[in-house]
């Protein structure tokens, strides 16, 4: 199992250079000098050049992507070009609420879209099912800046019952969770409902009945037991939409997470900060992948004792 | 001379087309949302004749005013009508995400028709790339771009076509590795045909439906996507009637004129509905074990 | 070697006039047309015919393991230790599987969970019909696994299907089945997945469980041969009826219907001289348009006018011998 993980992680290596690499290239892209956006648009040339040289944008491509490769292992992801203070103060700020917000929706979606696929599949073809099915097609096509709004409007604004914005305790958590849930329930709770389908034909099923267990214990002990196991490499998927999404509910509920930071950045030509913001966001979901396989392999025997 | 022998893959192919339209004319649901579809298409199409006011004309006495006769969605904030807007605003949605679309899938399944062909050196870069694009979660892929390049209509259609790529050339990759194992390829190789002609006549023809497939549904994310990028002010700027930009403005004026974000945000989600109505009706309709 | 079991006064299993049918896309499909059908206690029962003659459905029937939106029982009673199963509660009938009735599958891997231990299936099994700790249950998951003849037992409980072979495999379904000492075992074509070799050692384990268990067993085949050489009784199936039934030394020797006539005349057999094996003209009939009359007469050499306007009638033509045929002439 330790083999397995180990040679997981040396594949990712590339793949983490490859991140560190496009989000360097972010800056490189930028059309029009980048020393004098960061400078700023009215600096004179002197001030300019002084930008050029302090961030070594006169040195070779190769030559910046080494000093900023050796930064960043060192923890120094430069100082924002806005607020002057370290980048790594304000991502680190701003990531935990991130997280916060993402967990909390995986656990959301999860919690719903799981028995919610099997149900459905349980009860294939029938109006249950069809109507999980009618709700997940909602889902998947509902804008997120949209359904937020909704919810807002509906229970913010209207009845009063919960805030509109800002973070706080587990009432400014629910909203903006529950729209960031809502495309991730309904994709788990479609592929639940697939893969329990195709569970629910296999022998072993029958087997189980045959042996005069109860239907309950059958479906789900049986049936959403082996079903899962696909099911959860779905759900590392959806974290890394989860990440991604996450900046429109940050915007719209004024969550001050990290990807509320990088939008703003973008705006105020804060590269430092945009580039730190992608590249964490980007370990953080290949990362998460890594753990969904290892989970995956430790669900399922025939991998490990294969 | 290209000739179709029967029972050739491209015969084949040509006659399994007709079953399946036949199929998909059965289904109900796919069929209103090409209808849905159509409409939103005749309406854009149409903007300049149906929009009862100009889109950008603003009139300080109905600023926020709500549905009414004259103007059945309302005005927004300058007073401009949001069914003009609305109607202008699907152009912009629709140009963009099928541009986008077919951008990615012409260049995804380039790539990936070649890489899964002559494998090698350029099969692995291909993977390498397309695994490096899609470890960016999709919306942040979209915003780095824009990051890169600035805000701006070009710009949202450049990110939405460097976030689908790499989707296309994932799939296009792994059915011409399939089809590589199947005997017609290597028949035909046998016969001395070219490897241009391989990829157009024999290859490009068997991978097409699922590529029409994840064209649909890939249509229905950008849709999202670039109406989500509008949103954040990352888009089409203002006065521009773009659907996201609209909702993203009349996000102030939600409790006392919720109609301004309500039908430019409802508009999204019945286009993105009937494509992935759509494309679900498609992917039935082709799915080979329903071959009766 | 068979023998003929003493016939007892009441029948285990009585399965009357059972008729089966399947909702498909297709159609109404006929899968079993008035299937009659008995076991004795501790009696071993072939169950003979082709793919698509109902062998399996009928075991399905027995056990309440049908696909339920789709398969109709239109008509029959089985009736099972003087109670009809058809009209009992889905409760009660929970309740006799595993316990008075089991059964075990054709494919032993696709029939156990792969992802849960031997062990942990076992005595889910053992737990169900009877109050034991788990220590307990094991105990007996593991003595159960030895009389079927798994060695190393104790070990063999903690491994995952996917890492015992075949025969074994099926030996821990038979060890399942027989957890509860049930009064039934239905095998559906328990050996057709396996190795000559291991076909022997899973049907002699059968055979010698029915003896030492006074387990009464339905073996289903496609097999005449096999299940001639192991059963008392065999019946004979075609087209969703049983058109013969007798003691299997009988029935080898002298069959009756035209059907296992030619079933046994086809079966290659070592030692016979070198000729053109011969088989039955045509094909099995498309379950969705059965032919008139009886439905096996399009390839019946026997067959006259009769046979194809009216469905013969099965009937006892001598003691112990059954058919389902109007040139029926008892031996």
């Amino acid at each position: 199992m330790s083999a397995y993980i180990l040679r997981r992680l040396l594949m990712l290596v590339p793949l983490l250079i490859g991140i560190t690499i496009v989000s360097f290239l972010i800056l490189q892209l930028v059309p029009g000098d980048p020393a004098r956006i960061i400078a700023g648009m009215d600096a004179d040339e002197t001030a300019v050049q002084e930008v050029r040289r302090q961030l070594g944008l006169d040195r070779p491509l190769v030559h910046q992507y080494l000093s900023f490769m050796a930064q960043v292992v060192r923890g120094d992801l430069g100082r924002s070009i806005r607020t002057g203070r370290p980048v790594l103060e304000e991502v680190g700020r701003s990531f935990p609420l991130t997280a916060r917000l993402a967990g909390a929706s995986i656990f959301i979606a999860f919690l719903l879209g799981v028995p919610a696929g099997a149900a459905a599949a349980w009860r294939q073809n029938r109006t249950l099912d069809y109507a999980v099915m009618g709700l997940v097609l909602l889902g998947v096509s509902t804008p997120t800046f949209w359904s937020g709004l909704l919810l807002i409007l509906a229970f913010s604004l209207s009845l009063g019952w919960l805030p509109s914005g800002g973070t706080g305790g587990l009432g400014h958590l629910l909203l903006p969770a529950l729209t960031l849930a809502a495309p991730a329930a309904a994709v788990t709770a479609r592929m639940t409902r697939s893969s329990m389908l195709e569970v629910l034909g296999q022998d072993f099923i029958r087997t189980a009945r045959a042996k005069g267990q109860n239907e309950f214990k059958v479906v789900v002990g049986h049936g959403l037991r082996n079903a899962l196991v696909p099911t959860v490499t779905v759900v590392g998927l959806q974290f890394g939409y989860l990440l991604g999404g996450a900046v429109l509910v940050e915007t719209i509920f004024t969550w001050p997470g990290l990807g509320w930071l990088i939008v703003n950045a973008i705006f105020a030509r804060d590269y430092p900060v945009v580039q730190a913001g992608v590249m964490l966001f980007a370990f953080c979901f290949v990362l998460v992948n890594l753990l969904v396989d290892v989970l995956y392999a430790f669900l399922d025997p025939r991998i490990t004792y294969g | 001379m290209p000739f179709s022998i029967p029972g050739s893959p491209t015969a084949e192919a040509a006659g399994r087309r007709g079953r399946v339209w036949r199929r998909l004319r059965r289904n109900r649901l796919a069929l209103s949302g090409l209808a849905v579809l159509a409409a939103v298409f005749l309406a854009a199409l149409l903007a300049p004749l149906l929009a009862p006011q100009d889109p950008f004309r603003q009139n300080f006495g109905l600023v926020m005013a709500g549905p009414s006769a004259d103007r059945p969605l309302g005005s927004d904030q300058l007073g401009r009508d949001v069914l003009s807007r609305l109607l202008y605003g699907a152009r912009l949605t629709l140009s963009v995400s099928f541009t986008a679309t077919t951008a990615g899938l012409l260049l995804g399944a380039l790539i990936g028709l070649l890489a899964g062909y002559y494998g090698g050196r350029i099969e692995a870069a291909a993977v390498w790339l397309t695994d490096l694009a899609l470890a960016f979660p999709g919306m942040l892929l979209a915003i780095a771009v824009i990051a890169a390049v600035g805000p701006g209509l070009t710009s949202i259609i450049i990110a939405a076509a460097v976030y689908t790529t790499p989707q296309f050339v994932r799939l296009a990759r792994g059915s011409v590795l399939v089809e590589k194992q199947k005997e017609y390829l290597a028949a035909a190789v046998c016969l001395g045909e070219s490897d241009l002609s391989l990829l157009l006549r024999y290859l490009a023809p068997n991978i097409l439906s699922p590529l029409a497939v994840m064209y649909t549904i890939q249509l229905a994310n950008i849709v999202l996507i670039a109406s989500g990028l509008s949103f954040l002010g990352l888009g089409a700027q203002p006065p521009s009637p773009e659907w996201g930009a609209m909702l993203s403005q009349g996000r102030a004026y939600l409790q006392v004129a919720p109609h301004i974000s309500l039908f430019p945000g409802l508009a999204i989600m019945l286009v993105a509905l009937a494509l992935n109505l759509f494309g679900d009706g498609l992917r039935d309709a082709l799915d080979p074990r329903q071959e009766r | 070697m068979s023998s003929t079991a003493p016939e007892s006064p009441r029948p285990l299993l009585s399965v009357e006039g059972l008729s089966v049918s399947f909702k498909t896309d297709a159609g109404r499909l006929q899968a079993l047309d008035k299937v009659d059908l008995e076991v004795g206690r501790a009696e071993l029962v072939g169950l003979v015919g082709e793919t698509g003659s109902g062998k399996s459905v009928t075991a399905g029937s027995i056990m309440g393991l049908l696909p339920r939106p789709q398969a109709l029982v239109e008509a029959g009673r089985i009736i099972f230790n003087g109670r009809d199963l058809l009209s009992a509660d889905s409760k009660s009938l929970r309740r006799l599987r595993g316990r008075r009735l089991a059964m075990i599958f054709q494919d032993p891997f696709a029939s156990l969970n792969p992802v849960q231990r031997i062990g942990r299936q076992l005595v889910e099994a053992v737990r169900l019909h009877r109050r034991l700790s788990r220590a307990e249950a094991r105990e007996l998951a593991e003595q159960s696994l030895a009389a079927a003849g798994v060695p190393e037992a104790r070990l063999r409980l903690d491994e995952y299907p996917h890492q015992l072979s075949g025969g074994m495999r099926q030996r821990v379904m038979i060890a399942m089945a027989l957890a509860g000492r049930p009064d039934l075992l239905l095998a559906d074509e328990p050996t057709t997945a396996l190795d000559v070799t291991v076909e022997a050692q899973v049907l002699g384990l059968i055979l010698e469980l029915n003896r030492r268990l006074d387990t009464a067993v339905l073996l289903i085949s496609h097999d005449l041969q096999l299940v001639a050489d192991v059963c008392h009784r065999v019946a004979v199936m075609y087209a969703g009826r049983v058109v013969e039934q007798a003691p299997a030394r009988l029935l080898l020797d002298e069959p009756i219907h035209p059907y296992s006539q030619g079933l046994i005349a086809c079966a290659p057999r070592i030692g016979r001289r070198r000729e053109v094996l011969p088989v039955i003209p045509g094909q099995v009939p498309d379950p969705r348009r059965p032919p008139a009359g009886c439905r096996f007469h399009p390839r019946c050499s026997k067959a006259v006018d009769l046979c194809r306007r009216e469905r013969p009638v099965f009937r006892q033509l001598a003691v112990g011998r059954w058919a389902a045929c109007h040139r029926a002439e008892a031996g």
